[in-house]
């Protein structure tokens, strides 16, 4: 069976830019939950994109905060979403009180590096 | 136009994903738009995986799903046999945990969940009202 979700890293110094694309639902959220882990491990902040992605639902909502909890120290975690059927569920269960939002992988960098205000 | 289109599914993850993409293609076969698909998918993969998760904690069970289309709006309704233990009820506010049903009666127009306790089975049935907005 093909894997609904691909994840792809963009390995910065300080900052990992995580884009993930495809389907995160129950089956797939696991993939997404351990990636953040993984990027998290690395002490570096983390953007996490969802720009490209075509379905979320509350599994996946799930994962990015338990995957949030393995922050350390300084680290920010903050998401990139754009697509307006995404933007509406967001809003819908308040997400952007467990993490900062953003229109653009540009003000999510500037923000987890120079920590402006969303 | 007004038709029924149902389906016999069981709450294997990705026949539930099939189910709710299928869904999302009928409602754009109408005419919805993409955030109305979106909308729509949404719903019912919500309502599939409490199904997989609540109705059938330890196994794989049987879902049915009827799409009734008329005049513009969407009637879903989900049907399991399983044994959810207490019937879930559809919160005003959001909720601290269990987000998901919330989600959903914020996605529709009205959703509805009864629970069947007769003969045995506590089957619970959830229908969901949805209007296009064509036009």
């Amino acid at each position: 069976m093909a894997e609904p979700i691909a994840l792809e890293a963009h390995e910065l110094p300080d900052v990992i830019v995580l884009r993930v694309k495809g389907e995160v639902d129950l089956s797939t959220a696991p993939t997404l939950r351990n990636a953040l882990r993984s990027a998290l491990a690395s002490r570096r902040h983390v953007v996490m994109s969802i720009r490209e992605l075509q379905y979320m639902d509350m599994a996946a909502f799930h994962a990015l905060e338990a995957g949030r909890n393995a922050v350390t120290g300084t680290q920010r975690v903050v998401l990139v979403a754009s697509p307006p059927h995404l933007k509406r569920i967001i809003q819908i269960i308040q997400f952007d009180k467990v993490l900062p939002i953003f229109e653009s992988e540009a003000e999510a960098l500037a923000f987890v590096r120079d920590g402006n205000t969303p | 136009m007004s038709w029924i289109l149902s389906l016999h599914a069981q709450t294997d993850l990705e026949a539930i994903r099939a189910a709710r993409a299928m869904i999302g293609s009928v409602v754009r076969r109408v005419g919805g738009t993409v955030d109305e698909a979106g909308d729509i998918e949404t719903a019912l993969g919500e309502v599939l995986t409490n199904a997989a998760v609540h109705a059938y904690p330890d196994a794989i069970g049987p879902v049915s799903i009827a799409m009734i289309f008329e005049g513009g709006t969407f009637v879903v309704t989900v049907q399991d046999r399983g044994t959810t233990r207490s019937t879930p009820t559809v919160p005003h506010h959001l909720p601290d945990g269990g987000k998901g049903l919330f989600l959903v009666s914020r996605l529709v127009d009205h959703v509805a969940v009864h629970q069947n306790a007769a003969e045995g089975y506590r089957g619970v049935s959830v229908t969901m009202i949805r209007r296009l907005n064509r036009g």
